[in-house]
C-alpha cells in the first residue's frame, strides 16, 4: 500500500509549489496604491479635457496605530490633488500616472464632478468612458459644479476626511437630486432623453479657518437636455421637483395658515405620489396624485390643532403649500427649460404604448404642451409631543 | 540441567516469535499465547525457580517463601507496589501461617481463611504473568499444580478530577483517570442497565494494555460492534500509551487532519453517545476515550449544549458556527481582499486600513502567515511550559504580538485584531483535537488567498469540503448530518431541539431502537417502533 500510494502523495505536496509559479502576479499592495476618492473634468486652456482626481494621503489619515511614528497626527493634509490634460479623458488618466508614484486605483472613487463649462459642452463622449472603463465604479454619484470642478476637490473640510467624502455625505442626506452614473446614463437614454444633477458651490469659508478650509454643498439642480446643460432650477424649485418625482424624504413644509399670524412646520413628511397619464381627443393630461402626510414641530399660530376644525384648515394650507411648490416645478422645468425630468415620458409609453410611437420623434414639442392636474390630499398626522401653541397661556393649560 | 534447557528453550520461543512477529502474527500472537502451554509444577521450588527466570533481573518482584502451618510449603510472588502489602501480611500470610491443620486442602483454606473477595485459580506461567502485572499475588504451594491469584492490586492513582480539556459550567464535574476500572466504574454508575457491556481485550505487545470496549446492547448495531473489535484485535503493536494509538490504528483515513472518532475525557460525553448508538473504546492508562462512529457535527458540538436551556444552546451553536467559519476563514479573506480585491471593502474601512498598513514593510501574505504562525507558536508554548513560566511567556508574546510589533511597523493593527480575532475564535470549538485541525487548515487557505485571491480561497474551501465529504468515520460519512435531506436529522444540527422534542437516536444507531422516548401520543408505554 505504501508503495502505491507514495507517489500521488508526493504529488500532492507538489501542488503548493505551483501556486509559487505564478508568483503573485496580479497581487498589489495597499501600500502601492493611490485611493482616488473623486474626479473632476474641466475644460483645459486649450480646448483639451483637464481631469483632476482627489487621492487619499494614507499617512495622515490617523488612527493608523504609529503612536511613535513620525508624523503628528493632524498636522499633514488628508488629501492631495493631481491634475492632467488630455485629448480625453484616457488620455489625461495616462498622463495622470506619470504625477503619482504609486498605481491609481479607482475602485473607491465615488464621486464624479463635470464642470458647468463641460456639462455645457455635452457630456456624452465622457459619460461613455466612465461607463466602459471596468474600473470606475457604476455607483459613484454625479454632480456639476459652478466654477472650476478642481477647486472642489482642492478644498480641505474640517469636519469630513475628504470633499469627496463630504459631497457622498450631503448626497445621503437626500436633500437635493441624488444621482449615480448608471441613474444618469439611464435618465439620458431613456424616453425623456434628459437628466437633472445637483450643483456644487463652494461654501464661503469662516473667518477663523484656514485658506482652503471649507466645503462643497449643494445648491440647485442642472438641467441637462441630450446630454448637454441647457440651465439650472433653484433650490425651492429642485423641491418640487422631488415632489414630482417621489423622492421626498425627510423634509419641511412651512406654511401660513390663512387669516392667522405666523407660520406652521411640518416634519418629517411622508408622501405618496402617482403620475396617472390620460389622452383624451388627442389632449393629453397628466394627473399628479399626492398623498401626503406631516408632523407639526413648530406652531407660530396662535390655532390650537387638537382642535378639528383647526386642524382642517392646517390640512388645506398643507396642500396648497404643496401644491404651489408643484406648480412651481412644473412652471420652471416643463415650460421654461422643456426638460422631462419628472418621467412623464416613460408614463405615457407604458399606458398608451401606440399613441407614444408617434410623438416619440417630437415629445420635446409635446413636453410643454401637456396639461398638469395637481390632486392633492394632505393630511397633518400628529401635532407633537404638546397640543396647545407652546408659551400661550390657555385655559386648558398645557397637557403633556 | 533438564529444567534449564526448558526455560531456555521457552524464553527462545518467546524472543522468536518477538522478532518474527510479522511474519507469524497469522498464528503466533503473542507472549501470553506463546507460554500458554507452560503449566505449573508441583514443587514450589521449580515453580519459584522458573518465576525468577522469566521475571530475570526484575527487582520489583518479590517472592515470599513460607511454611502454611508450619508444614507445607508456599510461595506467595507479587510485584512491589502494585499490591497491597499490608493487607497481604493481614490476610494472608497471618492467617495461613497460624493454620493449625495442615493437611487440609489448599481450596478449603482459601475457603475458611483467606479473607480475600477475589480469588481465581491458575494453572500455567502465562496466568501468573497475567494476574502478576495486574497486581494480583500469586499464591502456590507444594503439591499441586494449580496456584491462586488474590485481588489484592493496590497501587498509587490519580483521583477523579475535573477533566482538564473539557471545561463547562454546568454538568458533571469529574473526568477519567488513566485507571481503566476507575473509569468503568463511572460509566457503570451513570448507566446502570446489564445492557451496558464492557468487553475486555488486550493489545500491545509489551504493554499488554487493557482496552475495554463498551456499548449498550440493542441499541448499538451489531455489526459496529463487531467491526469495533475486528479493527482492534487487528492491532499488532509493541505498546499503546495513549488512546490516540488506537484512535490511529482504528480510523479510515490517517492522513487526514480532521478527527474521525471523539476524544473525551468525561464520563457524561461518553454516556451520551453510548445511548445515542456509539461505541466506546477506554484505554488503560489514559484518561481519554475514544468514541466512534462520529459526524463532524457532532465534534463541533459541546456536551454542554445539552445541559443549558435549549434555546440558549440553539443560539450559543449559531455563534460557534459562525465563529468556526471565522477561524478558518477570517485570515485568508483579509489577505486576498487586502491584495487583490481593494474595491470590495467600504472605502472608509479601506482608508484606515491603508493609513495602518502605510509603514508595514511586508506583503499581507507575509505579514499575515508571521503573526499566525506566531500565534501557533504562543499557544503551543503555552500548553508545554511549567506553570511557573506560563503566565510570564503570555505577557511578554502578547505584548511582542499586540503592542511592540505594531508600534515598530512591523505589523499593522488591523492584521493583528485578525489574528487575535482568529485565535481566539478557533477555541469556540469544544473538541481540541477539532480545533486544531481548523486552525491547521487556515494556513493553506491563507497561502491560497495570498496567491489567487478570493478564488483561490473558494478553491480551497471546496477542497475542504471535498475532503470532509470524503471521510467516513465507521462507515458513517463525516458529514452525514447536513447532507441529509430528513429535517429530523438537522434538530441537533441547526439548533438544539429541546429534550421533550429529542425524540430519535442518530441514524447510525441500531435501526430497531432509533426512539429515544415513547411519542408524545403514546404516554407512558414504551414502543419499540421502526420510527
Amino acid at each position: 500500500m505504501t508503495q502505491t500510494g507514495s507517489r500521488p502523495r508526493a504529488l500532492l505536496y507538489l501542488i503548493p509549489f505551483l501556486l509559487l509559479l505564478g508568483g503573485c502576479w496580479d497581487r498589489t499592495e495597499l501600500n502601492d496604491l493611490a485611493i482616488i476618492t473623486a474626479l473632476a473634468l474641466d475644460v483645459a486652456e486649450d480646448g483639451n479635457i483637464r481631469t483632476t482626481v482627489q487621492i487619499i494621503i494614507a499617512q495622515n489619515q490617523g488612527g493608523g496605530g504609529q503612536q511613535l511614528g513620525t508624523n503628528s497626527s493632524g498636522g499633514g493634509k488628508r488629501t492631495v490633488v493631481r491634475s492632467a490634460t488630455g485629448a480625453d479623458i484616457a488620455d489625461a488618466l495616462s498622463k495622470l500616472q506619470r504625477l503619482s508614484p504609486r498605481r491609481l486605483f479607482w475602485g473607491q472613487s465615488k464621486i464624479f464632478i463635470f464642470s458647468e463649462a463641460v456639462a455645457r459642452t455635452g457630456i456624452q463622449k465622457h459619460l461613455d468612458f466612465l461607463l466602459r472603463f471596468p474600473k470606475s465604479r457604476e455607483q459613484g454619484y454625479v454632480f456639476v459644479s459652478k466654477g472650476k470642478a478642481m477647486d472642489v476637490l482642492d478644498l480641505f473640510p474640517q469636519i469630513e476626511r475628504s470633499t469627496s467624502e463630504v459631497l457622498r455625505e450631503l448626497n445621503d442626506l437626500e436633500v437635493g437630486m441624488r444621482v449615480t452614473l448608471q441613474q444618469l446614463s439611464g435618465m439620458l437614454t431613456g424616453e425623456a432623453r434628459s437628466a437633472g444633477l445637483p450643483i456644487i458651490y463652494i461654501l464661503p469659508k469662516g473667518k477663523s479657518a484656514e485658506p482652503f478650509q471649507t466645503i462643497p454643498y449643494l445648491v440647485g439642480t442642472a438641467v441637462f437636455k441630450e446630454d448637454k446643460m441647457i440651465g439650472s432650477i433653484s433650490e425651492k424649485t429642485t423641491r418640487g421637483l422631488m415632489w414630482l418625482r417621489n423622492e421626498i424624504e425627510e423634509y419641511t413644509v412651512v406654511f401660513k395658515v390663512p387669516g392667522t399670524e405666523g407660520i406652521v412646520s411640518l416634519r418629517p413628511i411622508k408622501a405618496d405620489i402617482k403620475l396617472i397619464p390620460s389622452i383624451d381627443n388627442e389632449k393629453w393630461t397628466m394627473t399628479v396624485k399626492v398623498k401626503t402626510q406631516g408632523d407639526i414641530v413648530q406652531n407660530g399660530t396662535r390655532l390650537n390643532p387638537v382642535d378639528p376644525e383647526v386642524i382642517k384648515i392646517m390640512d388645506k394650507a398643507f396642500g396648497k403649500e404643496v401644491e404651489e411648490r408643484i406648480h412651481m416645478a412644473l412652471q420652471e422645468v416643463q415650460t421654461r427649460l422643456k426638460a422631462d425630468l419628472f418621467g412623464f415620458a416613460t408614463e405615457f409609453h407604458r399606458k398608451y404604448p401606440k399613441q407614444w410611437d408617434l410623438v416619440k420623434e417630437n415629445w420635446e414639442q409635446k413636453f410643454p404642451e401637456i396639461k398638469v392636474n395637481i390632486d392633492i390630499q394632505a393630511q397633518i398626522q400628529r401635532t407633537g409631543s404638546i397640543n396647545f401653541p407652546g408659551g400661550l397661556p390657555d385655559e386648558g393649560g398645557h397637557e403633556e | 540441567m533438564n529444567m534449564s534447557r526448558r526455560f531456555g528453550k521457552l524464553m527462545r520461543r518467546i524472543l522468536l516469535a518477538d522478532t518474527n512477529r510479522n511474519q507469524e502474527s497469522g498464528n503466533k500472537r503473542d507472549l501470553g499465547a506463546e507460554s500458554e502451554t507452560e503449566q505449573l509444577y508441583a514443587s514450589v521450588t521449580q515453580n519459584e525457580n522458573q518465576l525468577r527466570f522469566i521475571y530475570n533481573n526484575c527487582s520489583d518482584v518479590i517472592y515470599r517463601s513460607f511454611l502454611i502451618g508450619g508444614k507445607l510449603r508456599a510461595l506467595l510472588v507479587y510485584i512491589d507496589g502494585l499490591t497491597d502489602t499490608e493487607g497481604l501480611d493481614r490476610d494472608v500470610l497471618a492467617p495461613l501461617m497460624r493454620e493449625e491443620s495442615a493437611a487440609q486442602d489448599l481450596e478449603q483454606l482459601i475457603d475458611g481463611q483467606l479473607s480475600v473477595s477475589q480469588v481465581d485459580p491458575v494453572s500455567t506461567f502465562a496466568q501468573c504473568m497475567e494476574y502478576l502485572s495486574e497486581g494480583s499475588a500469586i499464591l502456590l504451594c507444594d503439591n499441586k499444580t494449580t496456584g491462586f491469584s488474590l485481588g489484592m492490586a493496590k497501587w498509587e492513582k490519580r483521583a477523579i478530577e475535573e477533566p482538564q480539556a473539557e471545561i463547562g459550567i454546568k454538568g458533571p464535574r469529574e473526568g477519567f483517570t488513566e485507571t481503566l476500572r476507575i473509569s468503568t466504574s463511572q460509566l457503570r454508575r451513570i448507566i446502570k442497565s446489564p445492557l451496558l457491556k464492557m468487553e475486555t481485550m488486550r493489545i500491545g505487545q509489551y504493554t499488554r494494555t487493557n482496552v475495554v470496549v463498551t456499548y449498550i446492547e440493542g441499541l448499538a448495531d451489531d455489526s459496529l460492534v463487531a467491526e469495533v473489535k475486528t479493527r482492534l484485535s487487528r492491532i499488532r503493536i509493541d505498546g499503546i500509551l495513549e488512546s490516540n494509538y488506537l484512535e490511529e490504528m482504528i480510523e479510515e483515513n490517517n492522513s487526514s487532519p480532521f478527527p474521525q472518532t471523539l476524544s473525551t475525557e468525561r464520563p457524561d460525553v461518553v454516556s451520551s453517545c453510548l445511548l445515542e448508538g456509539r461505541v466506546a473504546i477506554l484505554v488503560e492508562g489514559s484518561p481519554f476515550a475514544i468514541v466512534v462512529p462520529v459526524t463532524f457535527i457532532s465534534l463541533i458540538q459541546s456536551q454542554e449544549d445539552y445541559y443549558q436551556r435549549s434555546t440558549v444552546s440553539s443560539i450559543i451553536r449559531w455563534l460557534r458556527y459562525s465563529f468556526i467559519l471565522l477561524a478558518l476563514l477570517l485570515p485568508s479573506v483579509y489577505v486576498a481582499v487586502l491584495t487583490y480585491h481593494q474595491e470590495m471593502v467600504p472605502g472608509p474601512l479601506l482608508i484606515s486600513m491603508a493609513s495602518s498598513r502605510e509603514q508595514v514593510p511586508f506583503p499581507a501574505l507575509i505579514e499575515a502567515l508571521m503573526m499566525e504562525i506566531v500565534i501557533e507558536v504562543l499557544r503551543e508554548a503555552g500548553v508545554r511550559l511549567p506553570k511557573q513560566v506560563g503566565a510570564a511567556v503570555s505577557i511578554v508574546g502578547a505584548l511582542v504580538i499586540g503592542q511592540a510589533s505594531v508600534q515598530a511597523g512591523l505589523v499593522s493593527a488591523p492584521m493583528v485584531i485578525v489574528v487575535a480575532i482568529t485565535g481566539i475564535a478557533s477555541f469556540m470549538i469544544p473538541r481540541y483535537a477539532t480545533g486544531i485541525a481548523i486552525r491547521l487548515m487556515r494556513f493553506p487557505l491563507i497561502f491560497l488567498g495570498g496567491t489567487l485571491g478570493l478564488v483561490g480561497v473558494m478553491m480551497g474551501v471546496i477542497a475542504l469540503f471535498l475532503h470532509l465529504g470524503h471521510l467516513r468515520s465507521f462507515g458513517v460519512p463525516y458529514l452525514s448530518d447536513i447532507a441529509s435531506p430528513k429535517l429530523n436529522n438537522w434538530k441537533d444540527v441547526l439548533d438544539r431541539a429541546p429534550w421533550p422534542k429529542m425524540n430519535t437516536r442518530p441514524q447510525y444507531a441500531d435501526l430497531h431502537h432509533l426512539r429515544r422516548q415513547p411519542p408524545p401520543s403514546a404516554s407512558g408505554q414504551e414502543r419499540k417502533d421502526d420510527n
